[in-house]
């Protein structure tokens, strides 16, 4: 069911990866600001 | 789907093959040696973890038996807990990821191997922390681990001993290594997948495996921070969970199961998504609903987050919220049903063959099942008054977890074992090893409902009279159910260390891109993209 394979070529994986890497930084501050709040939560 | 599996030639971007001997595997980037490592470390800590509650059952064989102080007894309870669900469990089905995911969605490997490894390594120290105590107890420092349960309720945990920073450290390190897990799972599936892969596409142990991150990413830092709190509560003079100071032990409880209930479907979720592919090879059918399970998927997702208080409906909550929380419990039992029926469904009418995975994903359907009942029966305010604290309980959560995540991973192990050795395994042994746990854990958990409705409370080291003979049922069935993972163990080394060799496409009626690569598949997964009609 495949089309034409090609390589993953190194700009291909570069900017791929450079993607994921601003997206993680984006959840893992999402991340930080959920457990600095959580620190102020009162009942 | 795609077959090419040639080399590119392109660098090696990650520089495996540099060392051999344990300084590859220390400094390994590879998505396959990661998973490797992961499952190694969950086989480990599952045989701790069953060694310590084979204690505990040995205690509470008979009445009147003391073969071990109380608090040890409390310890070994609390301890086991948090090694199955922290060091066994989760990092069971984080090996399934990183084995898995980059050759379901035609990734060459996952997005961020730097931090896979990362996240892996601070696995070993953490669960070090979590034992240590035990250890250090033997040259007289310290009182042992910590005693108060895998919950940390406050004031017991304020006023503990130093097993509780131990295990508030631990807790730490292993919630910042599933984060780190969470987040390479998320950034890989949206970025790494192959052309063609729509989300709609993916498989749905992809799609089990990216609503248990987001839920991990949501919650672990709301656990870090109760644990933080108790810390400086211990330490630093704040009283967050001291009435008399201001504070509100209650909030420590809302706060441990806002992450505690997401947990439960964090730990079950992965292998939801497991199950379709494992019943469809073997009925060799298509997966039935699947964007029904998908959307059920969500919908968990979403519930488990909001339903929480249902863990202490006897704390005293008012009644608004105990009306809320029991209807908001109850309504997880939806698309939950709608999953059970899409499992049913792909088996229907299919040619259905008995090779161990479907073995054990039909016997984790029917046992699983006995979970979402017996839950329904707790989510129930007024029943739940009744049950609360007691054996049923126990016998409950172990069904969801044993049967439900545990004999799940067991799935999934058979099912992809020799996709990752390439030599298959004695199915004999397998179906062995599933008859004895199937009997042994229905010896060992049935009785414990009994126990439970007839009062017998949990975490108690001795009890009376009238509850002897299920107990000792119990322990029976759990020695024989510990002993017989030795053959899952036993298994493993065997099919790793040689055996009929596995074809590309293991199962008959298997489908999917893992497939069409090698068994085992080559260093770098996927060269050359796959093209997904």
């Amino acid at each position: 069911m495949t089309d034409q394979p090609t390589d993953f070529t190194p700009a291909d994986l570069a900017r791929r990866r450079s993607a994921a890497r601003r997206l993680a930084w984006l959840l893992g501050l999402a991340v930080v600001v959920i457990y600095v709040l959580g620190l102020f939560i009162k009942r | 789907m795609n077959t090419a599996t040639t080399a590119n030639g392109h660098a090696d971007p990650h520089g495996e093959g540099h060392y051999s001997g344990p300084l590859r595997w220390l400094t390994t980037t590879n998505h396959k040696d990661i998973g490797t490592m992961y499952l190694t470390f969950s086989l480990i800590m599952f045989f701790v973890g069953g060694a310590m509650i084979l204690a505990v059952r040995a205690e509470l064989f008979s009445p009147g038996l003391q073969l071990m102080q109380p608090e040890f007894f409390n310890q070994l309870i609390g301890v086991h807990a948090l090694v199955m669900i922290f060091a066994a469990l989760m990092p069971a089905a984080t090996g399934f990821a990183n084995w898995m995911l980059p050759l379901m969605i035609g990734a060459p490997d996952m997005a961020l191997p730097r931090l896979n490894n990362w996240g892996f390594w601070l696995l070993p120290p953490a669960a070090l922390l979590l034992t240590m105590p035990f250890f250090l107890a033997l040259f007289g420092i310290g009182d042992g681990a910590l005693a108060t349960g895998w919950t940390f309720y406050a004031p017991l945990s304020v006023q503990g001993g130093m097993g509780v920073d131990f295990a508030i450290l631990a807790v730490h390190i292993l919630g910042i290594s599933s984060i780190m897990g969470s987040i390479n799972v998320i950034v890989t599936i949206f970025n790494m997948r192959a052309p063609g892969m729509t989300l709609m596409k993916m498989p749905l142990f992809a799609w089990g495996w990216l609503i248990t991150a987001f839920l991990l990413l949501a919650t672990l830092p709301v656990l870090a921070g109760a644990v933080t709190m108790l810390l400086t509560d211990r330490h630093f003079g704040t009283q967050f969970f001291d009435a008399a100071g201001g504070g509100d032990p209650i909030l420590f409880q809302h706060l441990f199961w806002f992450f505690g209930h997401p947990e439960v479907y964090i730990l079950l979720l992965p292998v939801w998504g497991l199950m379709p592919h494992v019943l469809a090879t073997f009925s060799r059918k298509p997966t039935y609903g699947y964007k029904a399970q998908v959307y059920s998927f969500i919908v968990i997702g979403v519930l488990s987050l909001v339903v929480w208080a249902h863990h202490f409906f006897t704390a005293g909550l008012p009644v608004p919220a105990l009306i809320y929380f029991m209807f908001s419990t109850m309504a997880i039992s939806i698309p939950l049903a709608v999953l059970f029926f899409c499992w049913i469904a792909t088996m229907w009418k299919g040619a259905m063959t008995f090779e161990t995975p479907m073995l054990f994903a039909v016997g984790f359907i029917v046992l699983f099942g006995i979970a979402g009942l017996t839950g329904l029966i707790l989510a129930d305010v007024a029943a739940d008054a009744q049950y609360h604290h007691s054996y049923f309980v126990v016998a409950h959560f172990h069904y969801a977890l044993f049967a439900g995540g545990i004999m799940g991973v067991m799935t999934g192990v058979y099912y992809w074992l020799p996709k990752w050795t390439g030599h298959m395994y004695s199915e004999k042994l397998g179906k062995l090893h599933f008859w004895l746990t199937v009997v042994s854990f229905n010896l060992t958990f049935m009785p414990q409902f009994f126990l439970g409705l007839a009062g017998m409370p949990r975490r108690i080291p001795d009890y009376a009279l009238q509850f002897a003979e299920f107990n000792a049922i119990s322990t029976v069935g759990a020695m024989i159910l510990g002993f017989s993972q030795l053959l899952f163990a036993w298994n493993i080394w065997s099919c790793i260390r040689g055996g009929e060799k596995a074809e590309p496409r293991v199962w008959e009626g298997a489908e999917g891109l893992e497939w069409e690569l090698s068994s085992p598949p080559p260093h770098h997964s996927w060269e050359i993209q796959p093209v997904i009609k």
